[in-house]
């Protein structure tokens, strides 16, 4: 597929991932139905419909990830030494911080899952610039800083996220006071109020010097951020953030890496099970294939209830499940085999797919705009 | 030129072995015996990971220098943790998880009770706190619980209550121990099972043994 060269022009330039009328569900209007969905899920569902989502969203979207390094040629051809490698170092990693460090393991995987948000927002932004031919050479890093500044105040400032640092110093034996607390949460938002004045300056720098600007790239990055501070400034549930993150950050990259396939396959040399299988007009399959994965990855590591959250919780299969001991599966309640079925599965299929994003998605990478 | 790479190779590992073995002699800490005898190696990486790309291609260490720069804190936070200096708190004595709560002015509960004193959904901490005044063997210790004095489980619960009708629900540890207070503060029969369905809803995986 040839990219189409348009010169830039200056001024407001749109520009959109896939067109207006998708783009506005999926990457504008989507943050805000995420929000909804979440406070619904809040008020009429229990806590572990976040599970459910877990389960029909984030997995499907690691699936995402595996169908394209895996399954097109391209790709693997290009990266199969990391896409072979990275994952036993990962795992590697994984078994010794569950076994010797395991409040490190688990705040890598954390800290790693929130640069990964951040940097998945970022690159889409980076689609937006790169359709809509807009911003100066030096626009991606603004936008990059921004980012970054934004979603660390939000880490700071926001109490459903001072909780656990909070917390984590006091455990760590660092204790902190109100007041340094305070100072800090200061700091933050003048930091992030002189960030957003200079990024308003660089927009309008660019608008005076020739540059064009994308308006749907500034109105994503805002519906983005808005889902982020909004859940995490007004409600303290990590249900509400977690499904309307999820949801968002899931379905966007089911989305983009859907529509990279169908391009890729228009492609001359791009083939490989996900190029056939999943080639335009097999949505379906391409969902089906991505829910069958979540329901095997489930019924593998869902322990100690690996039922519950298929039904969002509404649905009682632990009614079932309690009587399943008789038929000699009472060992799966135990939670050190869960530990042991996490170690080895949902911390490394994350941190594999936060790796392999890392370098797939470089949007500067002349072979992957042929996707876009 | 492999000669020279294979022989720094073993000079850098030779290097940490003997500052480790020096470390370990000299009685240094877990956490700095292991700092020497990775530190020279991970510094190698590094220079190498970010070294000028030559002719042939990034090298081995430069195709995955992004794991590097992620796993060089890991490993400095992993090696802290095994000297014990960071307990995980599922291993945390019922001692060191009420000092995070109990200390002087500056505690967990207060700090951010203080950030954020319009959100009741964080008077469930002030709750534990009470708690753990309440059930340490020798709550005198700490000069908080000798501030607040007595603390009778009514007083928790209405901690509990507070933090509940701000409509939280994903706080199964707060369900759970409201619970176990319920029944200490002989509330009836109706409203213990009122929270147990409420556990068993939210949290299934947390009700008490027995609980269903």
């Amino acid at each position: 597929m040839s990219v189409v060269k348009i010169e830039p022009s200056g001024g407001w330039q749109r520009g959109w991932i896939l067109d207006p009328c998708r783009d506005a569900i999926w990457f504008l209007g989507l943050p805000l139905v995420a929000v909804a969905v979440a406070m619904g899920c809040h008020a009429w569902l229990p806590f572990v419909a976040l599970a459910s989502v877990n389960l029909w969203i984030t997995i499907p979207h690691h699936f995402a990830t595996w169908a394209r390094t895996y399954g097109l040629r391209e790709d693997w051809q290009r990266w199969k030494e990391r896409l072979l490698v990275g994952p036993v170092m990962i795992g590697i990693v994984a078994w010794a911080g569950h076994s010797w460090a395991p409040t490190t393991i688990l705040l890598l995987v954390t800290m790693w899952d929130h640069q990964h948000s951040i940097m998945q927002q970022h690159g889409f932004a980076r689609i937006y610039d790169f359709k809509a031919r807009a911003g100066a050479e030096i626009t991606g890093r603004f936008d990059l800083v921004l980012g970054w500044i934004l979603y660390g105040n939000m880490f700071l400032t926001a109490p459903l996220f001072v909780q656990y640092w909070v917390r984590e110093l006091f455990k760590w034996q660092l204790p902190v006071s109100l007041a340094t607390v305070q100072a800090v949460q200061m700091g933050s938002w003048v930091v992030t109020a002189l960030a957003v004045s200079i990024y308003v300056a660089h927009v309008t720098w660019c608008l005076r010097n020739g540059h064009a600007v994308n308006p749907v790239k500034l109105l994503f990055l805002g519906t983005s951020f808005f889902l982020w501070y909004f859940t995490a400034w007004q409600t303290n549930s990590i249900l509400i953030f977690g499904i309307a993150h999820r949801l968002m950050h899931g379905l966007q990259y089911i989305v983009v890496v859907r529509m990279y396939l169908s391009r890729k396959t228009g492609s001359e040399q791009t083939d490989g099970i996900s190029g056939r299988g999943m080639a335009s007009g097999s949505l379906w399959k391409f969902v089906g294939l991505s829910l069958l994965y979540a329901l095997v990855f489930q019924l593998l590591v869902g322990q100690p209830q690996p039922l519950e959250t298929f039904g969002f919780g509404e649905v009682r299969f632990d009614v079932l499940y309690e009587s399943i001991p008789e038929l000699g599966l009472g060992e799966f309640t135990s939670r050190e085999t869960y530990g042991l079925f996490a170690t080895a599965m949902v911390d490394v299929v994350a941190m594999v797919h936060y790796y392999f994003d890392s370098f797939i998605w470089k949007v500067s990478d002349h072979r992957v705009q042929e996707g876009l | 030129m492999q000669h020279k790479h294979t022989g720094r190779w073993v000079v850098t590992v030779l290097v940490g072995f003997i500052l480790g073995g020096l470390a370990y002699v000299r009685n240094l800490s877990l956490f700095l015996s292991l700092a020497c005898a990775g530190g020279p190696l991970l510094a190698w990486l590094w220079v190498s990971a970010f070294a000028v790309e030559k002719n042939g291609g990034p090298s081995w260490v430069q195709r995955y220098r992004f794991l590097l720069v992620v796993y060089t804190p890991v490993l400095m936070l992993g090696a802290w943790e095994l000297s014990g200096e960071i307990v995980a708190e599922k291993d945390m004595a019922e001692a060191d998880m009420a000092r995070i709560y109990l200390r002087g002015t500056a505690n967990y509960a207060d700090v951010m009770l203080g950030l954020y004193p319009g959100r009741e959904e964080y008077r469930f901490l002030k709750g534990q706190q009470l708690g753990f005044c309440s059930s340490l063997p020798r709550p005198q210790e700490f000069m908080l619980c000798r501030q607040l004095g007595p603390v009778s489980a009514a007083r928790i619960r209405q901690e509990f209550e507070r933090a509940l009708r701000s409509g939280i629900t994903s706080n199964g540890d707060l369900l759970n121990l409201y619970l176990s207070v319920l029944k200490e503060d002989g509330a009836s029969a109706e409203q213990i099972e009122q929270v147990r369905r409420m556990l068993l809803r939210h949290h299934p995986a947390l009700l008490p043994p027995g609980g269903e």
